[in-house]
């Protein structure tokens, strides 16, 4: 699934580092979040807008094509 | 006591235990080895002490340091509770798992089929190599699971 959260994460001066510790995960799993090689929990990915103070919609976007077996 | 110095305190706690253990087992070994005849070599309990003495030191030493450093418990929890962390050793664990399956599966069959003339019976040599395999394997798979998923998911 593709996101904004590098673009938000630079916007906001903060390392990988700091957003896995602000959001309880290890600094991998926000590189892997970053490169769209992870898909997060829906309680992982509320905690990261509630970082930025966006709504979910706008850190993540859901595409049907990406998405379907 | 917060959540971070319970964390610390269980797994200084675990380290001393495995030392106490160690130590119980290296003695006993000793014992063994000094006032008993016994058959087998009472090398192997020392050395199952050694071994357990060497693991708890070092977990008491690594979570001893950590105690004035939040950060890094904070960091070592935060692993510890990782979502993708736990969803690559599930995935590894699964697929270690099935190899494991076909593997004593594949040894269940063989001698089945050895019992009825089918297939030339087990030599004990033959079976204590595949056997060894059959923990081996599995083992192998789960730890290259881990370092790919890592890598690439």
């Amino acid at each position: 699934m593709k996101n904004h959260l590098e673009e938000m994460r630079d916007h906001k001066r903060l390392t990988q580092q700091d957003l896995a510790d602000l959001v309880n995960v290890s600094r991998q799993t926000i590189i892997s979040l970053e490169h769209g090689r992870y898909n997060p929990s829906i309680i992982l990915a509320f905690r990261l807008a509630r970082v930025f103070g966006v709504a979910v919609e706008e850190l993540f976007i859901y595409s049907e094509e990406e998405n379907h077996d | 006591m917060t959540n971070q110095q319970e964390y610390l305190y269980r797994r200084v706690l675990a380290g001393w235990g495995l030392l106490a253990l160690g130590a119980v087992l290296f003695a006993a070994g000793l014992i063994l080895q000094l006032l008993f005849v016994v058959p087998f070599n009472a090398r192997i309990v020392s050395g199952l002490g050694i071994f357990f003495v060497v693991l708890g030191l070092g977990r008491v030493m690594r979570y001893r340091t950590m105690r004035s450093n939040r950060q890094a418990v904070a960091r070592l929890i935060n692993e510890k509770h990782d979502e993708r962390n736990h969803l690559i050793r599930g995935q590894a664990g699964s697929r270690a798992f099935w190899v494991s399956l076909a593997m004593t599966y594949a040894a269940l069959m063989w001698l089945s089929f050895a019992s009825s003339g089918s297939l030339p019976i087990a030599t004990p040599d033959g079976l204590w190599y595949y056997l060894a395999a059959a923990v081996i394997v599995p083992f192998i798979v789960y730890a290259g699971s881990i370092l790919y998923d890592e890598k690439y998911s």
